[in-house]
């Protein structure tokens, strides 16, 4: 399995990429919302975690773009975002979002959410 | 005001002044026995030495060579008054004992009693107390008593101080100086933090140094009090005998003297007069010496300015209440700084300020009337409330008590029920101590009191100055001051005084106890009084007495269906109490005193309208000329211009109808009742034809004689009405044209000399055409006549600005204004003489200072719906002309989306036709095309504001220096100009065609009763000339205000945005971090990167429950701010709430297993509700974790319940309960239950609070709770199945 990972922040990126690693997944790391869809059209991985509070262009419009290409609609999204407003979760998933983890993450369940997330998915 | 108050403290000099007046008294006897036992006469040497100690200022010291201060002033006084010579002989002060001792002095000039001393000195009589203070450095607290400078190394002077400290302090650490000034030189160098010395001497040295002193002291609590003695030598009678007979001839007023001149410090100072003023230290916010130690307080600000007003020096003085009236009364300051003196030996300034007392009752007390506290016990420090009390309630028991400390023991120990003392000052107090919310105020009592400055009666004189300094002191200064000192200053006396009526005590003592007045009235003299038709008394004499009425909180009752003779005759006997209007003659000054006339207009003569002018009295120069019979003006006239051909009438209607059917010529007689008869009787074929230089007399309020008390009371109250409120009743009974003429007077108005900068001269040199462009049809400020020039008001000033600027101001011809304001904004016009202003327009304009006003009114079609304000137009379709103020009014001041039109015309039209339901449009304008188009199915509805719109040339942004030049023009106008202009605009005949006078008959109509509007229209009335430029200066403050209120609006918006951004980045930035420590430390625990031993597992541990303990409560404080901001955004979904229940115990079972607790769940898998998810799901954790966090055996229960259209969730737990007292502080931020589990559980103490705001802000819904000690608790909540946004809201 390999996961894209779109995220800014450097200390997150490891942890995830740590935990992800650990766990027997192969990993590609994108930090900015514009490599990230590049990357996931270029090198099509099975899942992708995105931040939503992206540095250029935000993580609800690389879903967006991610979900109306053709090429990237089937690749399960999961958004990762400490971005916790209230309303987030709905607006996320009625925007073709797969699943969604509240930051901070929490490693001893991290992996059993994502694969509930792409159980839901299959 | 309380009379006698608190504590016992002083700065000992006044206490001591009754000593030395003991002493002297003491003195007198003592050598009179001298003369009686003494055989022969006493031998006076012709000069005696006197030893004094160096370092003792101000007392005793040494100045530029010679020896000087407070001791060594009254020694020389002594020399003086027994003509024998002193000599001064310095030494430090144990040389000073050896001197006296060995006979190298004669007497030492003053030193303390001590047994030792006594044994080898015979002691004079006292000379002179002192007080001695502790001194605790500022940064220092909580110093009270001399035990607590138990901690610090205590600086004392050597002698006296020191032994005193070292017996009552046994085992302080003491550092001894060898006088005061080297004890106070370690102080400022910081060796020591508190001290002992007397105020005098700390002040001086300070004073000299020119230093602040960081040192504090507590005027109430002297550390011990000592009198200074002269001494001699053991046995030398002869010489102790003549120092106290001289002693004894230095009267009491001399030593005062002396002491005063050191107090005011005028070694220091000579060049200004100085006063002292006594002050009560603790009577904040009015007088008291603030954390930096000096004084401080409304009253001491107040009587900063009044010294500035007069150029003096002021020093305060302070001490407890009683003892600060007592300085007053030994005439050691020169006034107080402020009570309400009732004694006689004292004299009182003009009240500056008022209090008011109030009664005080602990706030869970259920009754809350005077009449209540019959039988019960009041506590007053003032001796004088105590008084006013009793006379009020004589059942009420009333304890006189020392000061607020006592007060508030005998509370403790219940012994009193409430006390009285002045409002503000408790409140301040209970604000200070934080125990506002103890306390309630008796309702329906409060006890006025004037407070002035209060001096002896000798002093007199100085009330003069006083009384100037104060009349000087702006109001703005006062308002300031007061806003400073005071937490709710629009309250305070200053902000309100205008509007109340300072009476003498007497008379609010008269007043008191007369309450209810019989009026007499004129049934008959319109405008000024009449009684209507439905019986009711009115005009304006009506609205003057309606003013009095409240301003002094009396009835006048007017006596039913008198005639005018009925009046006059009742008042004679004295049957009546008050008459409401009448002018003073001689023959009523028989029965009657008189007021201040309040009501006066001028004498003006009307003819028909086609009449020439006849420019005043001298115009009537053997005219035919109505005059109504025994008016008092009508002699008066004939005085001056005795020539006229008289034709008396018996009113007034009866004369107007001779000059309108032509048999007078014209008729004079005072503006108001003409205008009234004009209006009433639709005399349209008259006019106001001129003014003249008389006026009447006025209308006074008569009071029968021998009832002055009450003439002078009615006489304040009419004092206090204010020039607008004077203004607003005349223009709402008198509406009147003012005589039409041409602005004329050009003459005078070109020796109007206009400075101009070189800049200013510059630019207009190099602009010799400025292009204006004006509004074709803004009728009658501008507009383009039939023949295409520029008319209107604004078209004078243009015309006048012309002439005195020497610019070429020149209208662009032909554009609609839609085009002239496209063409201002792309400055091909350069300036737009009668605007008003409007946010986009300050975008590219500058505006000239205004000229005119105008009223903004809501048109309507007459088969509409109630309009009365703005608010009723929100669902309405509103009309406006596109580009002009009205839009920009709209679109400042409400969020109604208007609907554009090109022109007024078109505007109107859409409302008469239907296509919009109202428009917005200038008064006069409106009125005019209304009339003109023939609209006949529209009407004035109301006014779109109360406020005067203000008109101003506008001038393009790149060009402020015309608007310097334009202002300049503008503020040489005269507002003589102003009103020729005004009047010529609204009384001609328009060019387009329209008459006047059914102008005026139109809007009469047309805003039936809106007689505001009339009124306020009818501004340019010129005879209130000076009235209108007051209220234009109340206007302009208002306006002020507003914009700053506007300002603050605006502030407090952003703050607010600026807070719930602070909030969004919050909720963001502070959890990344954490989310890496917690994601980390996780990681770790979890040995994904290697085995951790037990130690670095349970730190590590540690961490990670701490970060997550900050997480939560980060997010704990986001919700409720958000929930309080209103900025929480409710999420409405629809979903199953066992799905709900269930993600909230897969949150706690981590918890719940570690304690092996069990967990029953009772939800039906099938209740779907619409609510905000989240936020139910947060409120499920909160109830859950407190749960397993209170409970450590046993089990959580979850149940759900569905009870009609809500549900109800419960919580239950079998943990350690909350006590009944408990309950109420649960829901509450930042409380935790006193238990030892406090600890051990952690908790944010936000959980419940956060819970309560939730469900019952934003779920709609209650919580309940019930609980057991030690058997457990119950938390439930209660919310619809199905939230409507709409309902929450409400």
């Amino acid at each position: 399995m390999r996961a894209l990972i779109i995220e800014d922040n450097e200390n997150n990126m490891e942890l995830i990429t740590f935990i992800l690693e650990k766990n027997g997944y192969k990993t590609i790391c994108a930090e900015t919302g514009g490599k990230g869809v590049d990357m996931a059209v270029q090198l099509n991985p099975d899942f992708i975690l995105l931040d939503i509070q992206l540095p250029d262009i935000s993580g609800t419009k690389v879903l967006s773009i991610l979900k109306n290409s053709q090429t990237t609609n089937k690749i399960p999204v999961i958004a990762v975002t400490s971005y916790a407003m209230a309303g987030d979760r709905q607006r996320l998933l009625k925007a073709g979002c797969d699943g969604y983890i509240e930051k901070p993450i929490d490693p001893m369940q991290f992996i059993g959410q994502i694969k509930k997330v792409l159980g839901e998915c299959l | 005001m309380s009379e006698y108050r608190r504590k016992k403290f002083g700065i000992l000099i006044y206490r001591m002044i009754a000593i030395i007046l003991l002493a002297v008294c003491f003195c007198l006897l003592k050598s009179r026995s001298v003369y009686a036992a003494g055989p022969a006469k006493i031998d006076f040497p012709e000069e005696i030495t006197i030893a004094y100690n160096v370092g003792n200022p101000p007392f005793k010291f040494k100045s530029q060579g010679s020896a000087d201060g407070i001791l060594i002033d009254i020694w020389r006084l002594w020399s003086e008054k027994t003509g024998i010579r002193v000599e001064f002989k310095e030494a430090l002060f144990a040389h000073t004992l050896e001197m006296v001792k060995d006979g190298r002095a004669d007497v030492h000039a003053g030193l303390f009693y001590t047994k030792e001393r006594d044994r080898i000195f015979d002691y004079t009589s006292s000379i002179i107390d002192t007080d001695y203070f502790i001194y605790y450095h500022e940064s220092i607290s909580g110093i009270g008593k001399l035990e607590d400078l138990f901690p610090f190394r205590i600086g004392v002077p050597q002698g006296f101080t020191h032994t005193f400290i070292k017996q009552n302090l046994p085992n302080a650490a003491i550092s001894v100086y060898e006088n005061l000034p080297k004890l106070f030189e370690a102080a400022v160098t910081g060796e020591i933090k508190v001290l002992i010395s007397p105020v005098m001497n700390h002040d001086y040295f300070f004073q000299l140094k020119n230093k602040r002193s960081p040192f504090r002291y507590i005027p109430r609590q002297p550390v011990y009090s000592r009198t200074y003695f002269g001494a001699v030598r053991q046995g030398n009678s002869d010489l102790l005998a003549a120092v106290n007979q001289g002693f004894s001839k230095i009267s009491f007023d001399e030593i005062i003297e002396i002491q005063r001149k050191w107090l005011k410090g005028n070694k220091v100072n000579q060049e200004k007069q100085s006063y002292i003023i006594a002050c009560d230290s603790n009577y904040a916010p009015l007088t008291m010496i603030n954390a930096k130690g000096r004084p401080a307080g409304l009253f001491v600000d107040i009587w900063k300015h009044w010294a500035q007003t007069q150029d003096v020096n002021i020093k305060f003085i302070f001490n407890n209440w009683e003892g600060s009236i007592q300085a007053v009364k030994q005439g050691l300051a020169d006034f107080h700084s402020g009570f309400e003196n009732d004694e006689k030996i004292f004299v009182s300034s003009q009240p500056f300020y008022e209090l008011s007392a109030k009664i005080f009752i602990p706030f869970e007390k259920k009754y809350s009337r005077i009449t209540d506290l019959a039988g019960r016990t009041i506590a007053s420090i003032d001796p004088y409330y105590a008084r006013v009390l009793k006379n009020k309630n004589p059942a009420i028991q009333i304890i006189i008590a020392k000061d607020f400390t006592q007060i508030f023991k005998m509370f403790n120990r219940g012994k009193i029920d409430g006390f009285i003392d002045d409002e503000l000052v408790v409140e301040n107090l209970l604000f200070r101590q934080g125990r506002q919310g103890e306390f309630k105020k008796i309702t329906g009592f409060s006890y006025q009191s004037p407070i002035s400055a209060v001096t002896l009666k000798k002093n007199i004189h100085l009330l003069n100055s006083i009384n100037q300094g104060l009349g000087l002191m702006s109001d703005q200064m006062n308002k300031t001051i007061e806003t400073k000192w005071l937490r709710e200053p629009l309250n305070g006396y200053y902000h309100t005084y205008k509007t109340r009526v300072l009476l003498t005590k007497k008379e609010q003592e008269w007043l008191n106890s007369h309450k209810v007045f019989r009026l007499g009235v004129d049934p008959d003299y319109h405008p000024y009084e009449f009684v209507d038709e439905q019986g009711r008394y009115s005009g304006a004499a009506s609205d003057y007495m309606k003013l009095i009425e409240k301003r002094l909180g009396i009835e006048l009752n007017v006596v039913k269906d008198l005639t005018w003779q009925q009046v006059m005759d009742l008042s004679r006997n004295k049957d009546l109490d008050v008459v409401a209007a009448l002018t003073k003659t001689p023959e009523r000054s028989q029965f009657l005193n008189f007021t201040r006339a309040y009501l006066g207009y001028p004498i003006v003569i009307v003819t028909q309208k086609d009449y020439p002018e006849l420019n005043g009295l001298a115009g009537l120069s053997g005219k035919k000329v109505a005059l109504v019979k025994d008016y008092a003006y009508t002699e008066l006239l004939l005085a001056r211009q005795p020539d006229v051909d008289r034709i008396y009438v018996d009113t007034v209607y009866q004369g107007l109808e001779m000059v309108a059917s032509g048999k007078a010529a014209a008729i004079a007689g005072d503006l108001a009742s003409l205008a009234y008869q004009i209006q009433k009787n639709n005399l349209i074929n008259l006019k106001i034809n001129s003014q003249t230089a008389l006026k009447t007399k006025g209308l006074a309020i008569g009071v029968p004689k021998d009832n002055s008390m009450l003439v002078s009371i009615l006489d304040k109250a009419l004092a206090s009405i204010t020039p607008e409120e004077h203004l607003n009743i005349r223009q709402k009974w008198v509406s009147l044209e003012s005589p039409g003429s041409k602005i004329a007077e050009q003459g005078e108005a070109i020796t109007k000399k206009i400075k101009l900068t070189k800049n200013e001269k510059e630019f207009i040199k190099a602009h010799p055409v400025i292009r204006i462009g004006a509004d074709p049809k803004f009728i009658p400020f501008e507009f383009i006549n039939e023949k295409g020039s520029y008319s209107g008001i604004a078209s004078d000033y243009v015309g006048l600005l012309n002439e005195r600027l020497g610019i070429d101001m020149r209208i662009v011809p032909d554009l609609s204004w839609y085009e002239v304001v496209e063409k201002a904004k792309q400055k091909q016009i350069d300036v737009l003489p009668c605007v008003g202003v409007t946010r986009e327009r300050l975008g590219f304009l500058h505006y000239s200072k205004s000229y005119a006003r105008r009223y903004l009114v809501i048109i309507t079609r007459k088969d509409a719906s109630l309009i009365l304000t703005m608010e009723d137009l929100a669902d309405k379709r509103l009309a406006v002309e596109e580009n002009t103020f009205q839009e920009g009014f709209i679109i400042d001041n409400t969020s109604i989306e208007p609907i554009r039109y090109q022109s007024f015309q078109k505007a109107l039209h859409a409302v008469s036709a239907g296509k919009a339901d109202a428009l917005i449009a200038d008064v006069s304008t409106a009125t005019f095309w209304i009339k003109k188009l023939n609209l006949t199915n529209l009407k004035v509805a109301a006014p779109a504001s109360y406020e005067a719109q203000p008109l101003h040339f506008a001038v393009r942004k790149d060009w402020p220096e015309l608007v310097q030049i334009i202002n300049k023009g503008l503020a040489s106008i005269t507002p003589k100009e102003d009103n020729k202009i005004r009047s010529k605009w609204i009384l001609v005949e328009y060019e387009l065609g329209m008459n006047p006078a059914d102008l005026w008959k139109y809007i009469g109509r047309t805003i039936l009763g809106g007689l505001v509007i009339l009124s306020i229209f009818l501004l340019w009335n010129y005879s209130l000339k000076k009235e209108i430029n007051e209220r234009k200066k109340a206007e302009k403050k208002i306006q002020e205000y507003a914009r700053e209120l506007k300002n603050t609006n605006i502030n407090l918006e952003s703050l607010d945005k600026l807070k719930s951004m602070f909030i969004a980045s919050m909720s963001h930035e502070l959890r990344t971090p954490l989310n890496s420590i917690i994601g980390f430390t996780g990681v770790i625990l979890q040995g994904m990167t290697g085995e951790l031993n037990e130690q670095q597992k349970d730190q590590l541990g540690r961490v990670y429950k701490s970060a997550k303990h900050l997480l939560n409560l980060i997010s704990d404080v986001i919700d409720i701010s958000k929930v309080e901001a209103g900025r929480i955004d409710v999420f409405l979904e629809e979903f199953n709430l066992a799905e709900v229940v269930d993600e909230a115990v897969v949150n706690i079972e981590p918890q719940l297993k570690i304690k092996g607790l069990d967990l029953e769940v009772d939800v039906k898998p099938d209740i779907i509700i619409i609510s905000d998810r989240k936020r139910l799901l947060q409120c499920l954790i909160n109830y859950l974790s407190n749960a397993v966090k209170y409970t450590e055996k046993g089990s959580v229960h979850l149940v759900v319940k569905e009870v009609e259209t809500d549900i109800e969730i419960w919580v239950s737990d079998t943990g350690i309960g909350i006590a009944p007292d408990d309950i109420p502080k649960l829901f509450t931020a930042f409380e935790r239950m006193n238990t030892h589990l406090k600890i051990k559980a952690g908790g944010t103490g936000l959980g419940l609070y956060l819970t309560r705001k939730l469900v019952t802000e934003i779920l709609n819904g209650t919580i309940m709770v019930e609980s057991q000690l030690e058997k457990g608790s119950t938390f439930g909540l209660r919310i619809p199945k199905k939230l409507d946004k709409s309902e929450r809201e409400k």
